[in-house]
């Protein structure tokens, strides 16, 4: 996994952890789409500067979701086989034993982090593309580009695994 | 590092998902001590992998014993001494998976605390430390249980 993460081509995959990815994977798609409505010059220039550093932030999603998957494969549940097995105890049904689901200390949640983290890029994106329709000549399109790098900012600033995963 | 022991040469018929089940976990383990390379709680977590290996080739010998058992045990009633060998190994199942979920749950947390920018949570890192030792001490006291009794032929 060394190559950079590619929106257009998520990784294979199924389950919860490859949904939420795959909604991560949407929300820079979008961001995609909206970047190619917009007339040459220097905002669209901006916009696809920024997206570069959506596909760190989407790399970061990306090691998130495959290390989920590989720890939590079934979540929320556990694994079905050893629940069937210890259902199957001839002296008592041990699936009491353990809890309802793995317990998770905040994988899941960083995970939905970014996601909402890059739905929060591709939407202020959506709004600035949308007012320059509006109004061409708009004078407060600096401010709507600074909170938008803000934004980008804040979602690199999150957790960003390091690719533990990629030297397996 | 991932080095599990061989598995079982002889067959293991009801007991074969039951190895499969311990085999899985201990990959998970692995996988849990992977992602925890580079913190600080890594040393830590790599230094029970030999524990966790070794409690998986007893509950192997233990499926052997089982198998070997339940074979001779053609009737399936409670208090049985296929019935009694199920029991433990599907015990010594619980505590490894206590186990490898205690150690899943201090990787994830070393790893964010790495990486992200939220306050350390060592503390709670090391509660879930605390816990993996202890499911590794239960699950030895089971599968040494379960190995004295399996000792007989």
């Amino acid at each position: 996994m060394n190559a950079e993460p590619d929106a257009w081509a998520p990784a294979l995959g199924f389950g919860y952890w490859r949904v939420v990815y795959a909604e991560c994977c949407d929300a820079v798609l979008a961001y995609d789409r909206i970047v190619a409505t917009m007339p040459p010059g220097a905002v669209r220039g901006r916009l696809l500067e920024l997206r570069t550093e959506l596909s760190v932030r989407l790399g970061s999603a990306a090691r998130l979701a495959e290390l989920a998957a590989t720890l939590y494969a079934a979540w929320p549940e556990r694994d079905p086989a050893l629940l069937e097995l210890l259902a199957d105890d001839p002296v008592k049904d041990l699936r009491k034993e353990l809890g309802t689901g793995p317990p998770d200390p905040g994988l899941r949640e960083a995970l939905l982090d970014a996601r909402e983290e890059l739905w929060r890029v591709a939407e202020d994106a959506a709004r600035l593309a949308v007012r320059l329709r509006e109004n061409p000549i708009a004078t407060d399109v600096p401010t709507w580009l600074s909170g938008l790098a803000t934004g980008v900012a804040t979602a690199l600033a999150a957790g960003t695994p390091a690719g533990h995963l990629e030297d397996g | 590092m991932l080095e599990l022991p061989s598995p079982p040469r002889v067959r293991l018929a009801e007991f074969t998902r039951r190895y499969a089940a311990a085999e899985a976990m201990a990959r998970r383990y692995a996988a849990a001590v992977q992602a925890a390379e580079g913190t600080p709680e890594y040393e830590r977590l790599a230094a029970e992998w030999p524990t966790v290996l070794a409690m998986l080739d007893k509950v192997c010998k233990a499926c052997e014993v089982g198998a070997r058992t339940a074979a001779r045990a053609k009737r399936r009633r409670k208090g049985s001494p296929r019935a009694v060998k199920l029991h433990q190994v599907h015990v010594a199942l619980v505590a490894l998976e206590k186990a490898v979920d205690a150690a899943v749950a201090a990787a994830v947390i070393a790893l964010l605390d790495a990486t992200g920018p939220t306050a350390s949570r060592r503390a709670e890192a090391d509660e879930w430390l605390c816990a993996l030792t202890s499911a590794l001490n239960e699950l030895e006291h089971s599968v040494v249980w379960i190995a004295d009794e399996g000792s007989d032929p």
